[in-house]
């Protein structure tokens, strides 16, 4: 299988691993935009990567760069550097590796899915959303750094168990970014640290147009509970998230308005889809309009 | 915690993680039999904790569930399943007295534990990104399923509505998990209907609960 040849998709950083995944001196082949890639980490912790040729080809050296635990990668020149998140220079907070999901869909769609309220009540029941409390709060959706964010502001929603460290149920105010078509991060009220956010990212890296793995983390302040504890929270979220994404189709994301029957509570979603038609992004989308 | 009940009144313990089929296998059979729970959550993805020593040392397979009742430690969902309903089922429907009866619930057991475990790691895979499923993994995934569904098909025309005899048994719950996760990993359920109306049925047992991947039956709840 070969590169897609989407310069907006080549033309922007992946993560492709956690650093703490690949021991030194071992190897590891994966995908990235549909080329196959070898990742390979020598003695001295350094990581190479190199794409996997196919017969006739030569083999072509990847940009790579650590960046926030993570192993990030292009395939191509990217105009952008990584995505700024300054929390993680501040030490407040525990940093979750929440290990890779993969995802038999487009990334796109678990993007979507991420910053989407609407099913948090039937998805999540009893964590993120109850059925006696369905109905989405009015929220805005505002783009920032010359357009190249999406954010969703002032979301809230009322939650049996916002976290693992929820007691009681609560309403929960949530800012989400979107900086890049791939890359969702919600800033969250800790129910620890009153007045600050913790922060949960999806790094998603694209296989191919309907399959992904999901890499993500969490910056939370709770101290009492310990990180499996935390994690097995965040995994049992995901995998209910994932089980409904595994039906969704098609599985690129439609972004044609004659494709779709917005709501109110679908601002985000439809910013995001008339956004991802701007940026020009092939990868991954359907354009088709019926 | 100060706590000094006798060890055999001690709360049962089990070595969990919530997206594992194994353990949702004996949760679901906790539950059914009304049984409380403390659960010791272990990193397995991405942390494998499971090939930890301090792991190692609870069950040297490197594998959980594990049941630590009162101090008695149980290993493999088999062996624990088989254990609770001898241990906990005073009245014994769930793994009965009778000689007939009992080899053929050991019999979906042992289906559980390699035909239906070949189909769970199909999921693991998918779930944990690792890829690499062995050939053929999944034309024998639908060759399983379909032993199954001509299993449940035929006794439904007998007028029998669980794997073995006519009450659910710990051989409906082995069974139960690595079949209703299946489309997880990709494998679908859609050309099974007896499959289908049994999974149901089991969803409607009083205590049924419920794990990621799966949906209750919704029947009066919205």
């Amino acid at each position: 299988m070969s590169a897609t040849k989407d310069v907006v998709a080549l033309n922007d950083w992946y993560v492709v691993a956690f650093t703490g995944e690949i021991a030194k001196g071992h190897s590891e082949i994966t995908r990235l935009l549909g080329q196959d890639i070898v990742i390979h980490r020598d003695w001295s912790g350094s990581f190479h990567c190199v794409t996997l040729p196919e017969k006739g080809e030569d083999e072509r050296s990847l940009d790579t760069c650590e960046k926030y635990g993570f192993l990030w990668a292009t395939l191509g020149t990217p105009a952008r550097e990584i995505v700024k998140i300054p929390e993680f220079e501040g030490k407040e907070r525990k940093f979750v590796h929440r290990g890779r999901i993969g995802v038999p869909t487009s990334g796109q769609r678990v993007i979507e899915n991420f910053f989407d309220l609407s099913h948090f009540s039937f998805v999540h029941t009893g964590t993120l959303g109850g059925y006696d409390s369905a109905e989405v709060p009015r929220y805005s959706v505002e783009f920032r750094e010359e357009e190249t964010e999406l954010w969703a502001t002032g979301c809230s929603f009322y939650q049996p168990k916002a976290s693992a460290a929820a007691g009681v149920s609560t309403t929960v105010y949530y800012d989400y970014r979107i900086p890049s078509p791939f890359i969702s991060i919600i800033y969250k009220d800790s129910l620890v640290q009153r007045g600050s956010k913790d922060l949960i990212g999806l790094f998603i890296q694209p296989h191919d147009e309907e399959r992904c793995t999901v890499h993500s983390f969490a910056l939370v302040f709770d101290e009492r509970n310990s990180q499996t504890h935390i994690l097995h929270f965040y995994h049992e979220i995901f995998a209910q998230d994932r089980s409904i994404l595994i039906h969704q189709l098609p599985k690129k994301l439609p972004i044609s308005p004659r494709r779709e029957i917005p709501t109110i509570s679908d601002a985000s979603s439809i910013a995001y889809r008339r956004w991802l038609d701007r940026s020009g992004l092939e990868f991954g989308v359907d354009r088709t309009a019926a | 915690m100060g706590h000094t009940g006798k060890k055999s009144e001690q709360m049962i313990r089990l070595y969990d993680y919530v997206l594992s089929a194994d353990c949702y296998k004996i949760r679901l059979m906790l539950a059914l039999l009304g049984r409380e729970f403390e659960p010791v959550k272990i990193d397995i993805h991405p942390g494998r904790e499971n090939q930890s020593a301090e792991f190692l040392s609870v069950n040297p397979r490197g594998r959980i569930p594990v049941l630590d009742d009162g101090g008695l430690v149980v290993s493999d969902p088999t062996a624990i399943l088989t254990y609770l309903a001898l241990r906990h089922d005073g009245k014994r429907t769930w793994l009965p007295d009778d000689a007939a009866l009992s080899g053929q619930i050991m019999m979906w057991l042992a289906f559980s534990g390699a035909e239906l475990d070949r189909i769970s790691q199909i999921r693991t895979n998918a779930i944990t990104s690792a890829g690499g499923d062995p050939p053929g993994a999944m034309a024998d995934a639908y060759n399983s399923l379909a032993i199954l569904e001509d299993h449940l098909a035929e006794a439904e025309l007998t007028g029998r509505l669980w794997l073995v005899g006519d009450h659910p048994t710990i051989a409906d719950i082995a069974v139960f998990p690595p079949v209703i996760l299946a489309p997880d990993g990709e494998v679908s359920l859609d050309g099974f209907p007896a499959i289908w109306r049994w999974l149901d049925r089991v969803k409607r047992l009083p205590g049924f609960i419920v794990m990621p991947g799966i949906m209750p039956n919704l029947a009066g709840a919205v």
